[in-house]
Order: structure tokens, then sequence, then C-alpha cells
């Protein structure tokens, strides 16, 4: 797990580490901002996935963004979502000790 | 598929493997696709997650996390790994009206109460995260579940919860009753250890 939330925060592509970075703990901490023109796809992943929908993704490539783009997007979103749940679990277990 | 780029696949030899999976499964899984495209980026190692948590028998049958894989994708709503993960479940543990009767109603279900413990565990971490304490984790451990056990359900809720945002934000194309068959085999037969292929 470790080499696979490293490589996807940390190789090169098409966006920046650190905007995956903030995609990533937005969706994990609730915390931080992500840039105004993402956020409505980044908080749908985070909270109501089944509702992404094809207008979704037409939007940002329409305002200029890539496939590879949005494509590194949604990994960062989703794997953030996993982590949250990953580490509540952990913390709870830690917290039964 | 939402994004060509990922449909098409990452290069010659990954496109050749697709044609094939084309012919004998019906389509290309939306799972092999997303982990398989540009492979070195996440899905190669994602792909090894999924193995692990799914494919570490010491703890809980493959059935049983199985089970848990569909059960936490029923509650995030996502139709591709639910219905991907029960037909496995199914041909897995061989009863598959056992596994209808864990997503349609749980309580009533023929499950253990170790397990049962541990699907009340998982549904408050899935559906509220920041809610799970050390009171539940003490409920399942007094029906049975070790440490060991908890932690390995929990690493199923990350593959499943990571892999369900992926399918519905792409948009994964839904297998039919036939191509989910061929689904369960595969991966009751190779595991994901191949989901993701080379390129």
């Amino acid at each position: 797990m470790e080499k696979a939330i490293a490589s996807l925060l940390g190789a090169p592509g098409e966006t920046g580490t650190s905007l995956r970075q903030a995609v990533f703990d937005r969706v994990r901490l609730r915390a931080g901002e992500v840039p105004e023109n993402l956020r409505a796809l980044v908080e749908k992943i985070a909270d109501r996935p089944w509702s992404v929908s094809d207008e979704d993704l037409t939007h940002l490539r329409e305002a200029g963004y890539s496939e590879d783009y949005i494509y590194e997007l949604v990994l960062a979103a989703a794997a953030g979502a996993g982590m949250r749940r990953f580490e509540a679990g952990l913390r709870a277990m830690e917290g039964a000790r | 598929m939402r994004l060509k780029i990922v449909d098409r696949g990452s290069g010659l030899l990954q496109r050749a493997q697709y044609a094939v999976i084309r012919r004998f499964v019906g389509h290309v899984p939306g799972s092999v696709s997303a982990t398989s495209y540009r492979r070195n980026f996440f899905g190669k190692y994602f792909a090894r997650c999924i193995q692990e948590a799914l494919r570490t028998p010491d703890e809980w049958t493959v059935g049983e996390l199985e089970i848990v894989a569909a059960f936490v994708a029923r509650l995030n709503r996502c139709r591709y790994c639910d219905t991907s993960h029960a037909a496995v479940a199914a041909k897995a543990t061989g009863q598959g009206a056992t596994v209808e009767s864990v997503l349609a109603n749980r309580r009533a279900a023929p499950i253990s109460t170790r397990l049962q413990a541990v699907l009340d565990f998982l549904e408050k971490l899935t559906l509220t995260p920041e809610e799970v304490g050390p009171a539940d984790v003490k409920a399942a451990r007094d029906q049975g579940a070790s440490d060991d056990a908890l932690r390995q359900a929990i690493y199923v809720c990350f593959v499943s919860c990571t892999m369900g945002r992926i399918a519905d934000a792409l948009g994964f194309e839904l297998p039919d009753a036939r191509i989910l068959k061929r689904y369960a085999w595969i991966a009751t037969t190779f595991g994901y250890k191949k989901l993701s292929l080379p390129g």
C-alpha cells in the first residue's frame, strides 16, 4: 500500500504533485482546499461517487483539462477516500488496546 | 468508460491483450483497464493491494473476503464492484443465496456471529468513518474477531472504497450475467495478481 500511495503522490504526471497531495488530503482529512473548478468532482468522489456523471468529466475536458489530468485527479480522490477509512479503522483499534 | 485513453490501453502489448480479453470475456473489465493504464503510476501497486487484501486467507476464507468486498461496495452504492464481488463470492463459497442474503438483509443471513460483527464494524467505517471508535472494536472482538481479522477486513474496506470510487468516477461498463460468470471463474482461479496488465 505504501508503494501505491507514494507513487500516486510523488511520481511525475500531468498534474503537479502538490495538487495530487491536496486532492488526496481534502478527501482523506476533509481539510485543505482544491482549486474551485475541480472541487465539484472531488467532493462527489468523496461523498457520493455513484452520482458522478458523464457531464462532470465532459465539463472538465471542455475547460481544457486532458484525460490524463482527470485520470490522476480521480485516482488521488479515490485513494484519499480509501485511506480515510483505513486510518480511521486502525485508530479505533489503537484506542481499544 | 468515460476516459478513452484508459479504455484504449497504454501500448501495443496491452492493446493486443485487450483484444484477446474482449474475445473470451466479452469486454475488458474496467478494473483491468483502470489498473493497467500507465500502471507504474498507481495501478500496478494498487492491484497488489487488492491481491493481498482479498487473497490472504489467514483469518477469513476467500469467500468471506469477497463477501466483505461486496458488502462494502453495496454500502458505497457501487454497482460494478457490488455485482462483481458478489459473483466471485458466490463462486468461491458455492452459496450464492447466502451471499445475496448478506447483501439484502445480513441480520437474517446464515453467517457466523464473528462475520456479522465485523460487517457491523465495516458499515460504520464505510459510511461514517470518523464515528468508529474503540467500543466498535471491542464489540467485534467480543464476537470472536481477532485483531488480525479486523485488520484484514479494514484493508478490504480500503481497496473496495478506493476501487468503487474509481469505477463510479470513470464509469466502468457493467457486466451482464454471462460476463459476471466469467469474472467469477477468473477471479477464483487466478486471483487478482494479473489484474494490472503490462503495456
